[in-house]
């Protein structure tokens, strides 16, 4: 039996085994409907989703959990006047696993084997700290973050003591971020950008479980006096692609190209600490050896650079029940210039947050981000209204804009108004 | 150089000084422990948000060690489930399920309705403010001693604290909370005390915004259990579990 199959088996009969003992169940179903605020004018996503989650403790040293999420946008379906048929295939359905583990605690340490997610770092948005799972970004980054992580088999060790935690993890099957298809609102416009021509992008989801694909990586993280500060390395495959041109392409009219990820080193810190109110983040990565796609005419390549990125981010002190963030990233790339590049070399940005929780648990939340580098913009409102006590309605808008050079103008046509209706179950 | 240092450790001791009194102090202390028993020690809270007619109900489970270290989980509604707040000495961090990390915050950030974390995490008043009397003054509920609490560093979540407390038993009765201007944020009536854990301890408190006094919050104080947890309980790291 493949290591893979029998994490799923044991998940699934300690969390099944176990259940006279102590277990539980979460479970959400989401229903979405988005409208464009622009051309190409309609409905932008008909979408639905579920989440169900069961865990079972054996008190007081197992844990045994297994869930699954999956979702499905009709939208590309339903509007074959706006969206290519592919899209259908590629980026419309989804099933995973979602926490399927078995975690094995004992006081200071534990360990956890299975489908899981291992967030580091707390930055708005671009934390480049979080860059253990892999992403799904086919629908843009609108959800929760818990959701947008893709799931993957890993071995995660802890060691927790009472300022001090040590971290290991084994990786044994990389897996890649989901990006959105050619035609996709969300999608680079391949299209326009090369004259034209059809574009359709293989996919490499995952690379094969085996010791040589293996990624690893370990962190340290310590409370001293007030100061929160973490120190990281993670050797992986470069969760984003670069591409190359599949032997089918038939120049200048269709275009394939296939995904490729190639080997990385992150290394990394974050530092958070309250003055008083005023709370401040920092983060920082450095990745080594990163492939960047390049276009030159209707030539694809790719360059080799270091990519360091940091984050500082401030909390303002709560003003009339308003908390506030200002954050300021910036992602670029070392070495000589790069013709060609895919994205602007050089991305700084601005990012404003307010919110507020209302009486009665009405949540309010908007995201104002702007790139300094290439003056494109992303506006996001949430608005949460709680409809009962297993309920939600969440009101939301994201608003893309700015030059059609700038990586927000670019997926301007994605801005997009929505409502989601959200119940929770629970046994 | 020196005469500077010496101008700024009087301009630093002397407001502090004449702040606190060993008496104020006392009374705080003995009002304290109707509040938080002095043992490790995990209590179900109950929060009912209540504007006009409407009334909103959250349910949280506290533990909490030394007074310093607390560790908030919400059961109840089931759309806030799995939240939790966890602090460690005056450090705060959030941990949400759809966030599914921790994210440090503020006190003074709010929790729910008209409570504000810190009115949940932190119960221990003595170790938080200077006390002060500034006189007696007689309540519906009794015969009370009025108290001046001021922050004694910038991590608490009220700037200074008006407090009653009854003379004959030093039980709590009521505060007003100040912000940083002077301004009354919102007062707290401590209005149910039952043996819990062998002594009396506060069980029902009423929270009302200044401003618009229909923004009420009651909060319930059930389950009293005494326990025994290690330091890594109450790790940051552990709040993903």
């Amino acid at each position: 039996m493949k290591p893979k199959r029998l994490v799923l088996a044991l998940a699934v009969v300690a969390s099944q085994a176990t259940a006279k003992l102590r277990y539980n169940y979460d479970a959400t179903a989401d229903a979405r409907v988005a409208e464009h605020t622009g051309d190409p004018y309609g409905l932008a996503s008909e979408r639905i989703d579920i989440r169900f989650q069961q865990n079972a403790t054996v008190a007081p040293h197992w844990v045994g959990a297994f869930g699954f999420s999956a979702w499905n946008d009709f939208i590309y379906a339903s509007r074959p006047d706006v969206y290519d048929h592919s899209l259908v295939e590629n980026d419309s359905l989804d099933v995973r696993p979602r926490n399927v583990y078995v975690r094995f605690d004992a006081n200071r340490f534990s360990l956890t084997a299975g489908y899981q997610q291992v967030v580091w770092g707390e930055a708005l948005g671009t934390s480049y700290a979080d860059l253990v799972n892999p992403r799904d970004y086919r629908d843009g980054g609108i959800g929760d973050p818990s959701d947008i992580r893709l799931q993957i088999p890993m071995v995660n060790a802890k060691l927790v003591f009472e300022n001090v935690t040590i971290q290991g993890l084994y990786l044994p099957q990389p897996f890649f971020n989901l990006l959105p298809s050619p035609g996709n609102d969300f999608a680079f416009p391949y299209s326009t950008v090369l004259n034209g021509a059809s574009v359709r992008i293989t996919r490499q989801e995952s690379l094969p479980w085996a010791a040589s694909n293996a990624e690893y990586g370990a962190r340290l993280s310590a409370l001293l006096g007030s100061w929160d500060l973490s120190a990281f390395f993670l050797n992986d495959y470069d969760r984003d692609p670069s591409y190359r041109l599949d032997p089918s392409t038939i120049l200048p009219s269709q275009i394939v190209v296939d995904e490729v990820h190639t080997r990385v080193r992150n290394y990394g810190f974050t530092l958070t600490n309250d003055f008083g109110g005023f709370l401040l983040r920092l983060e920082g990565v450095m990745t080594e050896d990163r492939r960047f796609p390049t276009i030159i005419g209707q030539t694809l390549s790719s360059a080799e650079r270091n990519n360091p990125a940091y984050v500082i981010g401030l909390d303002l002190p709560t003003w009339h029940g308003f908390n506030s963030t200002i954050q300021w990233s910036r992602n670029f790339i070392t070495g000589d210039p790069v013709s060609g590049l895919l994205r602007t070399p050089d991305q700084s940005l601005l990012l404003a947050r307010v919110s507020r929780t209302l009486f009665l648990d009405h949540e309010l939340e908007l995201i104002e981000s702007y790139s300094t580098t290439d003056r494109g913009s992303r506006s996001q409102l949430n608005y949460m209204i709680p409809t009962s006590k297993k309920s939600e309605l969440r009101l939301g808008g994201e608003i893309f804009a700015g030059p059609f050079s700038s990586d927000f103008g670019k997926i301007e046509r994605a801005s997009r108004v929505y409502v989601l209706y959200r119940y929770h179950f629970h046994g | 150089m020196k005469s500077l240092v010496a101008l700024f450790t009087c301009l630093a001791v002397f407001p502090i000084a004449s702040r606190a009194d060993s008496k104020g102090a006392d009374w705080v202390v003995k009002a304290d422990k109707f509040r938080s028993p002095d043992v490790d020690y995990s209590i179900k809270v109950k929060v009912v948000d209540i504007d006009g007619s409407d009334k909103r109900e959250n349910i949280f489970n506290v533990a909490s060690k030394d007074n310093r270290l607390t560790l908030v989980e919400q059961i109840a509604p089931e759309r806030q489930r799995g939240r939790k707040l966890l602090m460690r000495d005056h450090d705060l961090w959030l941990y949400s399920p759809n966030v599914s990390r921790p994210t440090r915050i503020s006190f003074e950030q709010k929790l729910t309705g008209e409570v504000s974390n810190g009115d949940l995490m932190r119960t221990n008043f003595a170790q938080d403010y200077d006390a002060k009397v500034t006189g007696n003054e007689t309540l519906p509920e009794g015969k009370t001693v009025k108290l001046h609490l001021t922050a004694k560093n910038k991590d608490v979540t009220y700037n200074s604290i008006d407090y009653w407390v009854n003379e004959s038993n030093a039980r709590p009765v009521k505060a007003v909370f100040y912000a940083l201007s002077g301004k009354p944020l919102k007062t707290a009536n401590y209005l149910e005390f039952k043996v819990q854990l062998g002594s009396p301890r506060l069980t029902k408190v009423q929270i009302t915004d200044a401003l618009q006094k229909t923004h009420q919050s009651v909060m319930y104080y059930a389950s009293f259990k005494k326990e025994k947890f290690d330091d890594t309980y109450f790790s940051k790291e552990s709040l993903s579990k």
